[in-house]
């Protein structure tokens, strides 16, 4: 499948290694309307193809992706200007089960860069929200000023979301909480039937742990399992983990599914 | 000197904060009897690190921030105590002295509980104390996964 030309129109920085681009088709041609949690393989010419999640939509076909540079590809990535030329085909994998919110309280957790595919999950939960159940947000970073997006938070707030932030490290000023999102799991005030997680993997399995604790059910725990990807196609085999092809089986999966293949072999 | 006014909102504070609601009746009047309200302004210290550990607060509202102080570096604050949480297990382990230093972020109002005769009751109670006991050790093992989770960096750069 080759990629599809698409035109960088907005790039915002944010933080110190990560960019929001928003791109549109730059021809005829464009990827499917991505549903929240889905990701598109990003392409840039001479350099690599990498699989980068959709945290934006919006007309004319824009999405945007939010990318940390860690590597050659993301770098060129992040270093693409406003009028450059990127390559995308997808969208890709699972996507985050809204409905599954639906009459119930869901708690949507979200870690360093895994607020980026939860976003769309975030609007899409806020907007359909016509009854007395919840969606509470907990965003985790290491420092205030690593909070992704933090210009939408009273948006959400003020569509009825309970958004609450912690970070590792912050001195007086700082508003939000200073610890983990693990230990504000214990409150009361953020417990739910039903949960989305993205972040570092190991916050990820802490996370679902603190869940399980307050007695939500594994297979109401969803996570996004962002391991190395190749294809995007389920052919290549790069992301498999135990029976399932992450790409494809993936990256949004219930707990009960990989919590057995989580086990990491000791050195 | 406590009004029966303030007994009774002791008492209700005590039956509804997650540390002490589900205690039995007679040890949530117990506690209620050696406690009293506190507030503190915003920027106000809660507990001085070395002081006698002289009260457990149950926090009902407003922020606080754990902090370690030390000359010639800036104070590092290291967790904020939220409503519902409480402040301190120094009271609970001689030499009785306060390990960090806790200041309020907002007006903090607490439900102070006198650890001198909170030791005592634990100790001629130990149904009380059992029950006391075992509640702050699902704090200090909260605290402490909390604190080992941050010292892994997750959010760091992947090694
Ligand atoms: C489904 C999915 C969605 C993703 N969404 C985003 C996103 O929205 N934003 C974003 O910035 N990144 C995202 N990633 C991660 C991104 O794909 C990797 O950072 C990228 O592949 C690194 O490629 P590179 O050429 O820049 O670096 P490389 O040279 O390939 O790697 C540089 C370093 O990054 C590590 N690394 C590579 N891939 C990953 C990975 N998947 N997870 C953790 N560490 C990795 C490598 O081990 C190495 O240490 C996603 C990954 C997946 C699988």
């Amino acid at each position: 499948m080759a990629p599809v030309p698409y035109r960088v129109v907005t790039r915002v920085v944010d933080g110190s290694d990560v960019v929001t681009i928003g791109l549109v088709p730059a021809g005829a041609d464009a990827v499917g309307v991505p549903a929240p949690g889905q990701f598109l393989m990003v392409w840039v010419n001479g350099v690599g193809e990498i699989p980068i999640s959709v945290s934006g939509i919006g007309a004319d076909g824009l999405v945007e992706l939010t990318v940390r540079r860690v590597g050659m590809t993301s770098e060129a990535i992040v270093g693409s200007e406003v009028g450059d030329v990127l390559g995308a085909r997808g969208p890709y994998g699972t996507a985050w089960p809204i409905e599954e919110a639906d009459g119930r309280d869901i708690v949507v957790v979200a870690g360093g860069l895994g607020v980026a595919p939860l976003r769309l999950a975030i609007e899409a939960l806020v907007a359909r929200r016509r009854d007395p159940h919840r969606v509470h947000v907990v965003i985790g970073a290491r420092r205030p000023d690593q909070l992704l997006y933090a210009d939408t938070y009273e948006r959400w707030r003020a569509a009825g979301a309970q958004v609450v932030t912690t970070v590792d490290a912050a001195d007086r000023d700082w508003t939000g909480a200073v610890g983990t999102a693990t230990e504000l799991l214990g409150r009361h005030d953020l417990r739910g039937d039903v949960a989305f997680v993205c972040g570092p993997e190991l916050m990820m399995v802490w996370t679902a742990r603190a869940l399980l604790r307050t007695g939500m059910a594994a297979d109401r725990i969803h996570v996004s399992l962002e391991r190395n990807m190749h294809c995007g196609i389920a052919h290549c085999g790069r992301c498999q983990l135990g029976p399932l092809l992450l790409c494809r089986d993936g990256a949004v999966v219930s707990w009960d599914r990989v919590a057995p293949l989580m086990a990491v072999p000791g050195r | 000197m406590t009004t029966d006014a303030t007994r009774d909102r002791i008492e209700q504070a005590l039956a509804t904060h997650p540390f002490s609601a589900g205690l039995a009746e007679a040890h949530l009047r117990r506690l209620a009897s050696i406690a009293h309200e506190e507030s503190y302004p915003a920027g106000a210290w809660i507990l001085r690190s070395d002081a006698p550990a002289d009260r457990f607060h149950l926090v009902t509202a407003g922020r606080a921030a754990v902090e370690v102080l030390a000359a010639g570096r800036e104070p590092t604050l290291i967790a904020t105590v939220h409503p519902g949480q409480v402040i301190g297990w120094s009271w609970a382990t001689p030499p009785y002295r306060v390990h960090f230093d806790v200041v309020a972020l907002d007006p903090v109002a607490t439900v102070a509980v006198d650890a001198t005769e909170l030791r005592a009751a634990c100790d001629d109670d130990h149904e009380l104390g059992f029950h006391v006991m075992r509640r702050l050790a699902a704090v200090l093992a909260a605290r402490l996964e909390s604190t080992r989770h941050q010292l892994v960096d997750v959010y760091g750069p992947a090694r």
